[in-house]
C-alpha cells in the first residue's frame, strides 16, 4: 500500500542556508510592496496567486496526510464568498460577514466530515464531489437567497488594498498553518492513518476524530479568502463558486507541486498560475490543449510532483533551499524517537 | 394516468442512453482501477464522427455506431498503449493521481483541437424514426431501438466476459492481477483490451446521443461526471450494476421534474450518489475495492 | 548537468521577464479597444468565433485607413487587443485589468455574454475606462447604475419585441407555451416574453423555467401539450432547444408555430432536418441587409469566413464598434469622457437600426425576425428589411 520512499527526499534535509532566506524575503517584501505601486496589474495577478496558494495549501493538509483525495474542497471557497455576500448585503458589516463566512465554512466542513469519512479513497473522493455538485444546485435554486443563475451582486467598494494584504496574510497562514501540522502530533496521527488506518485505529488513534478535525481546520482559510474575493470582485455565481475548475485546481496544483509537502502546494500553485498567465496572456489559440499537454506530463513522468523530481531538486538547492519542510514518515518518527529519548 | 405512464417509459428509455454512456466507464474502473476522465470526450468524438459520416458520406448513424465501435476501440488501445499502460504498475495512491492527471489532460487537450478544428459550433445528426403510439402512449422508435441495443450489449458482454478466453482473462485480471500474471495471462493484453471496450462503448454511445440530442466540444467532463454518478451508485465495476444506476437516476430525475418541478432534478441525482454512498458504498451489485 | 541547471534557470527567468516586461510608452499611434470573449470552454459554442471577428474587423478597418480623430489632424488604425476568458468571469476580470493597465488600451468593448459581462463591467467601473456592449444585455448589469458602461443592443426583455408585434398581427395566435431555459440571459427575454403576451391579450398557457442540462423532456412536452398552445416559445440557445425539438417531434408535440430565441444557427437545420422547417428566431443581421454601413459588414464577414447566422452573438459587435467609432469621429478626440458623452448622447445609423442611447445605459438596437424554410433562412419582420412573408401554420 505505502509508495517506495523516493530517494531525493532525504537529500532535503537540513538548515536552509542564508541565501534562501534572502529569497523568501525579497518575495515578501516584492509581495508587500506591490500594491504600493499605482495602478498596477501584479496587484490583481499576486491577488488571485496568493488565493491559489491558500487552496491549494489547505487542500494538502487534508490529501497529503491522510491520503482522502477531497475534490470538494473547492465548496468551502464557494460558500464562503455566498456567505460573504449575503451577509455584506444585510449587515454591510466586513467585521461581521469575514468571520460568518470563516464559520459557515467550517460548519460544513463538520456536517461533511461525519458522514463522508466513513469512506475510503475513490468513493470519498467522489463523495465531496457529490456535496459540491449539490451546493451548486442549491446556488441555483435557492434564487432569493443566492441570485441563482443571475449570481450574487454587492456594491463595489475601494477594496483592492486591504484585500490584498488579507489575502497574503491568509497565504502566510496557510503555509505557516501547514508546518505546524507537519511538525506536530496531529501531523504524526494523520500520517499514521495514511499509512494504514486500521492498524491506526487499533493502536488508539480516533481516526474519525483527526481526520474530522484537519477537515474542518482546512475549511478555515479558503472560507476567509472566499469572502476576501467576493469583497474584491463583488461577483459570484454558482459555476465560479462550485464549478468543476474550482474542484480540480487545487488538486492538480497540490499534485503538480508536490502533495505531501509543506511547500509543494505552493510551489505547484505557483508553477500552474504562471503557466496560465504565460499561456493565456501571450498564445492566442490551443492554450487549454497545451496545458493539458502538461498535465499529462506531470501525470507521466512526475507523479510525486516538482519537489519529489531530480531535477526541480538541484534547482531548489541551487537556490540555497534545504529543508522542504515536508513530512515524511521516517523523518518524523526520528523526530518523535529522539524526543522521547531525550 | 396517460403523462404518468408516458414519463416511466421516456425515463426507461433515458435510462438506457445512460447506461450505454456509462458502461465503459465502469467496464474500466472496474477492471484497471483507472478513472478515465476523458471518457465523455470519447463520446463527443463518436457523435462528431458520426455527423461528419452522414454529412459528406451519407454513411447511415447505425452504420456508424459499428465503424464508431471500432474507431473508439482502436483509439482507446493506443491511448492505453501510450500513456496509461506507463503508470499502471504504481502504488494505489500514485496510480489515482496519475491517472486523474493524464486523463484529464488529454480530455483538454481534445476538447480544445476539437473547438479549435471544428469551429466550437453545437450540431446534431438529423436522423429521426417513425414513433409508435400504443394506447395514447408514444414509443419513440430511436429510443426504443437504442435500449434494445443496451441489452443486447448487455447480455454480449456479460457472455464475452464469462465465456470467451479473452473475457475471462479480463475478469481474472480485475479480480487478482498478482494470480493472473502467475497463471499465464498477459495482463497488459487485457489492460489494453478492456480500455479499448471502453472507450468503443463511448464513441458508439456518441452516434446515438448526437442523433437523439446535440453534441459541442466542450461537452465531455460533465458527462463524464454525470456517468460516473450512475456507476457508483450501480456498483463500480458491475455492468448489469450500470444498468440499475442509469435507470434509477434518470427515473428519480423524470419524477422530480413532474412533481416537485424540474430545477429540483440534477439535485436528485447528487442526492442519491451520496445516499448510495452512505448506505451501501459498494453500490447496487457492485463487490467493493480494496 | 551545472548547464542544464543554468539552461533551466536561464528559461525560469526568461519566462518571468516575459511577464513583467513592459511596453514602451508610445505618442498615440494605434486605437486600442480592450476585450475578452469566450473562445474556448462552456459558451464557445456561441462566442467562440469572436476573435476571428475582431481580428477581421481590425483588417476591414485598416484598410480603410482607420478613423479621422480631428484633434490629431489624422486617420489612425485601430486595433482589438482581445484575449480568452474561457466563459469564466474571474479570468475576465483579471483580463480587463490586465488591458487597462498593461496593454493601456483608449476604450473597452464588453465580453459578449451576460453572466461574463456581469463581473467585467465591474473593471470599467473602477479603473473609470468607458465600456461598450454589444451581446450583454441583461437588465441587471444596468441597474447596478454604473457610469461608465453603454450598451447598444436592446435589452433582453426587448429581444423577441418585433417578432411579438407580428404575432400581435396573427389573430390566430391567441394561446403561448413559454419554456425557459435556466440561464441568465434566457431568463432575460423570458421576461419581455410574458409581457408582450399579457399585453396584447393573448393566453400564456403554460410558463416553466427548466436547468440548462435537463435531457429527458417527457414530463414538460406532456404538460405542454395539454395546454394546446398555438407558438411553443423556447427562450434558449441551440443544445438545449435541439433537445428539445428532437423529443418534441418524437412525442408528437407539432405546434402551429415554434420559436427560438436563438434558432438562427444553421445546426438548427442541420440537427433537426425537415423539422426545422417554419421554426422562427432572431438573428442581429442577416446578409441581404442594407442598412447602415452593410458594406464593412460584408467586408468582415468576407475576411473572417464566418457565417453570421449562425454566430449571430458576434456579429453585433460590428454594429456596436460602429457606435464607437462613429462617437470618435464626431468628438474629435480620444479623450475617454469626452468620447463617453458623445455616445451616450448621438444618435447613429448602423447596420442594424437606428441608435439612441437611453439614460439608463441600455441599448436600442433591434435584431430582425427569421423563419427557417427548406433548410433557407429567410428574414421576415420588420417591414423594411424583410426578404419573405411570415409562414404561419408550420407546415
Amino acid at each position: 500500500m505505502s509508495n517506495a520512499q523516493p530517494q531525493p527526499m532525504s537529500a532535503l534535509r537540513g538548515q536552509s542556508s542564508i541565501g534562501a532566506w534572502l529569497v523568501v524575503g525579497a518575495l515578501a517584501t516584492i509581495s508587500l510592496a506591490t500594491p504600493m505601486v499605482e495602478n498596477n496589474y501584479y496587484t490583481s495577478f499576486m491577488f488571485f496567486l496568493f488565493i491559489a496558494i491558500v487552496m491549494t495549501s489547505t487542500y494538502d493538509m487534508v490529501a497529503g496526510y491522510t491520503g482522502y483525495i477531497n475534490l470538494g474542497h473547492g465548496a468551502f471557497f464557494g460558500i464562503g464568498a455566498y456567505s460573504y455576500g449575503i451577509a455584506i448585503s444585510r449587515t454591510g458589516s466586513n467585521l461581521l460577514s469575514i468571520p460568518f463566512a470563516v464559520l459557515v465554512a467550517v460548519v460544513l466542513a463538520g456536517l461533511m466530515a461525519y458522514p463522508l469519512f466513513r469512506l475510503r479513497g475513490a468513493y470519498f473522493s467522489i463523495a465531496t464531489f457529490g456535496v459540491l455538485k449539490l451546493l451548486s444546485v442549491l446556488a441555483l435554486n435557492l434564487r432569493d437567497l443566492t441570485g441563482g443563475t443571475t449570481g450574487l451582486s454587492i456594491t463595489p467598494t475601494d477594496s483592492t488594498i486591504p484585500t490584498y494584504y488579507l489575502a497574503f496574510v491568509a497565504c502566510a497562514a496557510a503555509i505557516l498553518l501547514n508546518r505546524w501540522v507537519a511538525h506536530s502530533w496531529i501531523g504524526l496521527a494523520l500520517l499514521t492513518i495514511r499509512e494504514d488506518e486500521d492498524v491506526a485505529g487499533s493502536s488508539g488513534v480516533n481516526a474519525l476524530f483527526y481526520k474530522s478535525a484537519i477537515l474542518m481546520l482546512s475549511a478555515a482559510l479558503p472560507g476567509f479568502v472566499g469572502a476576501v474575493f467576493m469583497w474584491q470582485t463583488t461577483y459570484i455565481d454558482p459555476d465560479s463558486a462550485f464549478g468543476s475548475n474550482v474542484a480540480f485546481t487545487p488538486v492538480i496544483m497540490a499534485m503538480l507541486g508536490g502533495s505531501g509537502t509543506v511547500i509543494g502546494p505552493v510551489i505547484g500553485a505557483i508553477f500552474l498560475t504562471f503557466l496560465q498567465e504565460v499561456l493565456w496572456s501571450h498564445i492566442g489559440y490551443l492554450q487549454l490543449a497545451m496545458y493539458g499537454v502538461v498535465l499529462v506530463a506531470v501525470g507521466l513522468f512526475m507523479p510525486g510532483g516538482l519537489i519529489r523530481n531530480r531535477w526541480f531538486v538541484r534547482i531548489y538547492r541551487a537556490l540555497g533551499f534545504r529543508d522542504h519542510y515536508g513530512y515524511h514518515a521516517n523523518s518524523l518518527l526520528k523526530d518523535f524517537k529522539e524526543t522521547k529519548n531525550a | 394516468m396517460s403523462l404518468s405512464l408516458q414519463i416511466l417509459i421516456g425515463a426507461i428509455l433515458q435510462g438506457a442512453l445512460y447506461t450505454l454512456g456509462a458502461f465503459g466507464l465502469s467496464l474500466v474502473f472496474g477492471v484497471l482501477r483507472v478513472l478515465n476522465l476523458s471518457h465523455g470526450d470519447f463520446l463527443m468524438l463518436g457523435g462528431l464522427l458520426g455527423f461528419l459520416a452522414l454529412k459528406s458520406f451519407g454513411i447511415h448513424p447505425f452504420v456508424s455506431v459499428g465503424l464508431m465501435l471500432v474507431f473508439g476501440f482502436i483509439a482507446g488501445a493506443l491511448y492505453y498503449i501510450g500513456l496509461i499502460s506507463r503508470i499502471m504498475h504504481r502504488g494505489y495512491h500514485e496510480m489515482l493521481i496519475a491517472s486523474v492527471m493524464i486523463t484529464l489532460g488529454v480530455s483538454l487537450v481534445i476538447e480544445d483541437t476539437t473547438g479549435f478544428l471544428w469551429g466550437g459550433g453545437a450540431t446534431g445528426i438529423p436522423f429521426q424514426m417513425s414513433n409508435v403510439a400504443i394506447g395514447g402512449v408514444v414509443f419513440p422508435m430511436l429510443r426504443v431501438t437504442l435500449l434494445g441495443v443496451t441489452i443486447l450489449l448487455t447480455i454480449a458482454l456479460h457472455f464475452f466476459l464469462s465465456r470467451t478466453l479473452i473475457g475471462r482473462a479480463i475478469l481474472a485480471s480485475a479480480i487478482n492481477p498478482v494470480g493472473a500474471v502467475v497463471v499465464g495471462i498477459n495482463t497488459e493484453m487485457v489492460a489494453m483490451f478492456t480500455f479499448g471496450i471502453g472507450t468503443a462503448l463511448a464513441a458508439g454511445t456518441g452516434v446515438f446521443y448526437a442523433s437523439l440530442y446535440s453534441i459541442e466540444p466542450f461537452m465531455g467532463l460533465s458527462l463524464t461526471i454525470k456517468y460516473l454518478a450512475v456507476i457508483v451508485i450501480g456498483g463500480l465495476g458491475s455492468l448489469p450494476g450500470a444498468m440499475i444506476g442509469g435507470f434509477l437516476i434518470a427515473a428519480a430525475e423524470a419524477y422530480t421534474s413532474y412533481f416537485g418541478g424540474a430545477e429540483w432534478s440534477p439535485m436528485v441525482a447528487f442526492i442519491i450518489l451520496i445516499l448510495a454512498l452512505l448506505f451501501r458504498p459498494q453500490g447496487i451489485l457492485g463487490k467493493g475495492l480494496s | 548537468m551545472r548547464s542544464l541547471l543554468r539552461v533551466s534557470i536561464g528559461l525560469a527567468a526568461a519566462m518571468i521577464m516575459s511577464l513583467l516586461a513592459d511596453e514602451p510608452a508610445s505618442a498615440q499611434e494605434v486605437i486600442k479597444i480592450g476585450a475578452t470573449a469566450a473562445l474556448t470552454g462552456p459558451y464557445a459554442n456561441v462566442y467562440g468565433v469572436q476573435g476571428k471577428i475582431w481580428d477581421a474587423w481590425t483588417q476591414a478597418m485598416n484598410e480603410r485607413g482607420g478613423v479621422y480623430v480631428k484633434s490629431l489632424d489624422k486617420k489612425l488604425p485601430v486595433k482589438i487587443v482581445y484575449y480568452d476568458d474561457q466563459g469564466d468571469p474571474k479570468t475576465s476580470v483579471k483580463f480587463y485589468e490586465r488591458l487597462v493597465v498593461e496593454d493601456k488600451v483608449n476604450f473597452l468593448l464588453a465580453p459578449p455574454g451576460s453572466p461574463i459581462a456581469f463581473a467585467a463591467t465591474t473593471v470599467a467601473e473602477r479603473y473609470k475606462v468607458p465600456m461598450i456592449l454589444g451581446a450583454a444585455t441583461d437588465p441587471q448589469i444596468y441597474a447596478r447604475g454604473f457610469k461608465y458602461i453603454q450598451g447598444t443592443l436592446i435589452p433582453a426583455p426587448g429581444w423577441s419585441h418585433q417578432f411579438m408585434e407580428l404575432v400581435k398581427s396573427k389573430k390566430e395566435i391567441k394561446r403561448v407555451a413559454l419554456l425557459v431555459e435556466d440561464s441568465l440571459y434566457s431568463r432575460g427575454v423570458a421576461i419581455g416574453i410574458r409581457k408582450d403576451v399579457t399585453e396584447n391579450g393573448i393566453t400564456l398557457a403554460y410558463d416553466q423555467t427548466i436547468p440548462s442540462d435537463n435531457q429527458d423532456f417527457t414530463a414538460v412536452i406532456g404538460q405542454i401539450k395539454e395546454a394546446k398552445p398555438d407558438l411553443v416559445y423556447v427562450s434558449t440557445f441551440p443544445p438545449f432547444f435541439i433537445r428539445f425539438a428532437k423529443q418534441a417531434a418524437e412525442l408528437g408535440l407539432t405546434p402551429a408555430a415554434l420559436h427560438c430565441g436563438t434558432c438562427s444557427a444553421a445546426s438548427i437545420p442541420a440537427s433537426l432536418g425537415e423539422q426545422a422547417n417554419g421554426i422562427t428566431g432572431e438573428v442581429v443581421w442577416a446578409p441581404g441587409m442594407k442598412l447602415g454601413d452593410y458594406k464593412l459588414m460584408e467586408r468582415v464577414l468576407e475576411i473572417s469566413g464566418v457565417d453570421p447566422v449562425q454566430w449571430t452573438f458576434t456579429v453585433i459587435t460590428v454594429p456596436t464598434l460602429e457606435v464607437l467609432m462613429s462617437a470618435i469621429e464626431k468628438a474629435g478626440t480620444l479623450d475617454r469622457d469626452t468620447v463617453f458623452q458623445t455616445i451616450k448622447s448621438t444618435e447613429v445609423d448602423t447596420t442594424i437600426g437606428h441608435y439612441k442611447a437611453s439614460p439608463d445605459g441600455q441599448g436600442t438596437l433591434y435584431p430582425v425576425a427569421v423563419q427557417w424554410e427548406a433548410g433557407k433562412l429567410g428574414v421576415i419582420w420588420p417591414e423594411n428589411v424583410k426578404s419573405t412573408d411570415y409562414i404561419y401554420p408550420r407546415k
